[in-house]
């Protein structure tokens, strides 16, 4: 059978929409704000995409745009924030970055905390290796940096987390 | 403190949340609008000749005419004592509408564009009636159609005249 390009487009975005959000997560104060840069991700690569085929990107070119789109989206909010200087953002507890309806288990919550405290550099490329499923090289093309940069970055931010998970433990261990 | 192997399949066991189920309808919705509307603007493959009838070819060649008669009007008012007129050629009877796809050009009307008329003086003749000289660029315009190719021909061919027209009023 063959499908119409909404129902390629559809399947590709119910397969690749919770990556595409946990990636934008890192690109916006928050999760409403984030959901919008998919949105604005998904029109900019539709018209991109047409002039190419129209078939869906792949998962590269899609963080690629997310990243452009939240640079973008940064530099309004900090305009914003320098005009709304008053306005106090409260942190959303239920707002969290991993699903935790699938990991209740303790050592699950706090990778998912020690994920979201890590630095913005790092953060990426785990989450595209992680969930995006993405080699070395596809992350540098997206992110404009050598291979090897991302390998490395890669492997601190793993040796980075297995440290952090390890204080946690053993400070939760002391306080019992 | 685990290794990168490790941290890697416990991070692999975490799932990336899912879009809330407004923002998905508003993704999915756009999608819809923007493959319906990609859809509308895509060009048909092929352009095919569609045969008209002649009945319905007249409102067009009437339209075209009086856009011409208009145009040459206006360009030609200083010096013009008399409108442009359009014609049918009286000498050269209107040929019938053909449609054969297979022949060549067939021609579908001959017009007659008569402007730029200057009035160069008035002369009195024999029986005492009065009569202006007049200078008039006359343009017999041919037009074909080769329905093979889909073109649209015209043939002009353009003369001066001098003629004598009764004078109407001082």
């Amino acid at each position: 059978m063959v499908m119409t390009a909404a129902e390629n487009w559809q399947q590709w975005f119910d397969e690749n929409g919770p990556r595409l959000l946990l990636f934008a997560r890192g690109w916006s104060i928050s999760r409403e704000g984030a959901e919008d840069l998919v949105q604005e991700t998904m029109l900019r690569m539709w018209h991109y995409q047409a002039e190419r085929g129209g078939q869906p990107p792949d998962l590269a070119l899609a963080f690629s745009t997310i990243r452009f789109c939240g640079l973008n989206q940064k530099r309004t909010d900090t305009r914003r924030k320098k005009r709304e200087e008053s306005i106090i953002y409260l942190n959303d507890f239920e707002d969290v970055w991993l699903d935790p309806a699938l990991e209740d288990d303790e050592e699950a919550i706090m990778l998912r905390e020690a994920v979201q405290r890590l630095a913005p550099k790092l953060r990426d490329v785990i989450t595209m290796k992680i969930w995006g499923n993405l080699t070395f090289q596809e992350i540098a093309t997206a992110l404009g940096i050598p291979a090897n940069t991302c390998a490395s970055r890669y492997r601190y931010a793993l040796i980075h987390l297995s440290e952090e998970l390890q204080t946690v433990k053993e400070g939760r261990h002391e306080i019992a | 403190m685990k290794s990168p192997e490790e941290m890697e399949k416990a991070l692999r066991r975490l799932v990336p949340p899912a879009l809330s189920a407004q923002a998905h309808a508003d993704v999915s919705s756009m999608i819809a609008s923007l493959a319906a509307s990609s859809t509308h603007d895509t060009p048909p493959a092929e352009i095919t000749e569609i045969a008209q009838p002649a009945a319905r070819r007249g409102p067009w060649y009437a339209a075209a005419a009086a856009v011409v008669v208009a145009a040459l009007t206006v360009l030609n008012l200083p010096q013009a004592e008399q409108p442009l007129t359009l014609t049918p050629d009286a000498a050269n009877p209107q040929p019938t509408m053909v449609a054969d796809s297979k022949s060549a050009p067939v021609l579908i009307d001959r017009m007659l564009v008569t402007d730029g008329i200057t009035v160069e003086g008035t002369l009195a003749a024999a029986d005492g009636t009065m009569m202006n000289q007049v200078q008039r660029r006359v343009e017999t315009r041919e037009r074909y159609r080769d329905a093979r190719k889909g073109y649209l021909i015209t043939v002009s061919e353009t003369r001066n005249e001098k003629v004598l027209l009764p004078k109407k009023g001082f």
